[in-house]
């Protein structure tokens, strides 16, 4: 059975028809997964558990569930009860979690078969797949380029057609960038709207749990599944867009899109002429699309912001990785050089030096200097988008100018006046936005993406826009073939 | 500048150690992560409060009494390196 190029809706329809049944479907997934074990995007496969789950929906069957047998892959920072959760780091080798994500919960309880653990950057640090412990993920239509980061293995898996989705989290553009990358959808719901309860954290104030998907139909279906209020979460948030999925052709002709002049100007020439042609489109099809205003040195302080407040923010959340109560211990003469050892050998390069930056932030002579205005400066970013989002409703971002760069181009930067056009989908993360990215270009088996943002908390309008624009792109349902 | 000196201090607030190579390479980092941070350092933010979440309505709140978890003891022991009847052991402090 080749289900790889299935969406979860016509997964669903076959199921509840019995072109297919969840065990079979299952058995397939795992071994379509086992073939590309090479890949290092999958940390593990709980083959038996999946098996014995798959059984069991089949025979309490709830075929009212959309997701009712559907396969999925969890990134490796969810928390799975009694399976080995690592987040990608040699720390935590070992850790068994005792409970669920609230995520994982609510996906197990509309009968989502969860299929194994999606590797990542170590911890969620990285952005660019290139450090998991287990080694690097490349770009699965091309082994030179990255596939993006740091959900990357998720981002692997569902462009690979592995899973019809996989669940991702989003600190700075960790789901919207791979998205980019691989030809896929990548969706960063606004903060609060999914619980994090059980999503091993990297930093609280900007983490987002989100998800993978091939369409914007098959996300809306996966958002009903997971949103809403959590007490376990004192960050969670209640979220109205509700049926998000019986909704999503609903888009209002009355919503005005916008973009910033400057970002569409600054990215290279093709790039740039295709945003400018969907506008007209856009105004075409009866939308106003509206040019606004937003402060460059805001836009060129997002770097140094996200820096020093998730840097910050990691070495705190991490600081409980000692080698004592769960993962990896190291050897040493007292506990101090336990904790020392453990850590210095449990963390990777990169990790390691964003705790440095960190711990230099939050040392006592630097916290007013670096880490409170650093939050000054987020509620001026804050403010500026609140005041884009009084003129429009959606916000048209470009996730990247160009396609997945070359392993070796990582290194390189980007000329100093458009630097800011990296990291500019951070900018759903300072206030919360929902933000989700879509495919819009192709060179070849390549992707460039295209970003779709509205006011926090209006998440359903996000992906209604997103379905009408993927529906004018044309671009939806790709998998990159062997 | 901070000299290496200050870099080994920090590494050890956030107990890490760096190689003799590492944190020199860190040093040498610094000078671009200094410029970096100049330009938000360089922002007008007089009179602006800081934001410390997305949304100003985050705040911290009393649970409820009837919400309880509790894990279950030996998980959470199986989990430690080492233990020994109730306790996760570790080398002994006092000798």
């Amino acid at each position: 059975m080749d289900y790889k190029k299935l969406s979860i809706l016509e997964l669903h329809e076959k199921l509840i028809n019995k072109e297919i049944n969840v065990l079979e479907l299952t058995k397939n997934v795992l071994a379509e997964a086992n073939k590309i074990k090479s890949s290092n995007a999958i940390n593990k496969l709980i083959d038996e558990k999946a098996i014995n789950f798959a059984k069991e929906v089949e025979t309490n069957s709830n075929i009212n569930s959309l997701l009712y047998g559907i396969p999925y892959f969890a990134k490796d920072n969810f928390a799975t009860k009694d399976i080995e959760t690592t987040s990608s780091s040699n720390i935590l080798k070992g850790y068994i979690p005792p409970f669920n994500a609230t995520s994982i919960s609510k996906l197990e309880k509309q009968g989502a078969i969860l299929v194994g653990k999606a590797a990542l950057d170590e911890l969620g640090m990285g952005g660019v797949g290139l450090y998991s412990c287990n080694g690097i993920i490349t770009n699965p239509a091309d082994d030179k380029r990255i596939v993006g980061g740091s959900s990357s293995g998720s981002a692997y898996l569902v462009a690979k057609g592995i899973v019809p989705f996989a669940t991702g989290s989003d600190t700075g553009d960790s789901i919207r960038k791979p998205a980019s990358f691989n030809n896929i959808v990548g969706f960063k719901p606004s903060y609060g709207a999914i619980s994090r309860y059980g999503l091993l954290p990297y930093s609280p104030s900007l983490d987002t749990v989100g998800f993978f998907t091939r369409n914007v139909t098959d996300m809306a279906i996966v958002c009903d599944a997971t949103f809403g209020y959590d007490t376990k979460d004192a960050t969670s948030h209640e979220n109205n867009s509700k049926n998000m999925f019986e909704k999503i052709e609903g888009l209002s002709k009355a919503v005005k899109f916008g973009y910033i002049k400057k970002v569409i100007d600054d990215l290279n020439e093709d790039v740039k002429n295709a945003y400018y042609n969907l506008f007209e489109t856009l105004k075409l099809n009866g939308f106003e699309v509206k040019e606004v205003e937003f402060k460059q040195e805001l836009l060129d302080s997002l770097s140094a912001i996200y820096k020093m407040i998730s840097f910050s923010e990691s070495v705190s959340t991490n600081a409980n990785l000692d080698g004592i109560k769960f993962g990896r211990r190291a050897t040493g003469a007292d506990y101090v050089e336990i904790i020392t050892n453990s850590r210095t050998e449990g963390f990777g390069e990169e990790v390691k030096q964003r705790f440095l930056v960190g711990a230099l932030n939050l040392n006592k002579e630097n916290q007013t200097i670096y880490l409170n205005k650093a939050k000054q400066v987020r509620r001026l970013i804050v403010e500026e988008l609140n005041k884009v989002f009084k003129e429009i409703d959606i916000l048209i971002i470009p996730p990247t100018d160009k396609i997945a760069p070359l392993i070796e181009e990582t290194k390189i930067k980007s000329t100093p006046e458009k630097e800011y056009l990296s990291d500019i989908l951070t900018l759903a993360n300072f206030n919360g936005s929902p933000s989700i990215t879509i495919p819009f270009l192709k060179e070849g088996k390549l992707g460039i993406g295209i970003n779709i943002n509205a006011k926090p908390k209006e998440d359903l309008l996000c992906l209604q826009a997103a379905k009408m624009l993927e529906d004018i792109i044309g671009i939806k349902n790709e998998i990159v073939e062997d | 500048m901070k000299d290496k000196k200050y870099y080994e201090e920090l590494a050890q607030d956030s107990m890490l150690k760096f190689t003799e190579k590492e944190i020199d390479e860190i040093v040498a980092k610094q000078e671009d992560l200094r410029k970096e941070f100049e330009k938000v350092l360089k922002i007008d933010t007089t009179n602006v409060k800081p934001l410390f979440y997305p949304y100003d309505d985050i705040h911290t709140y009393l649970r409820d009494d009837n919400e309880t978890t509790t894990i279950d003891q030996k998980k959470i022991l199986a989990n430690a390196p080492t233990c020994e009847g109730d306790f996760v052991t570790i080398k002994k402090v006092v000798k």
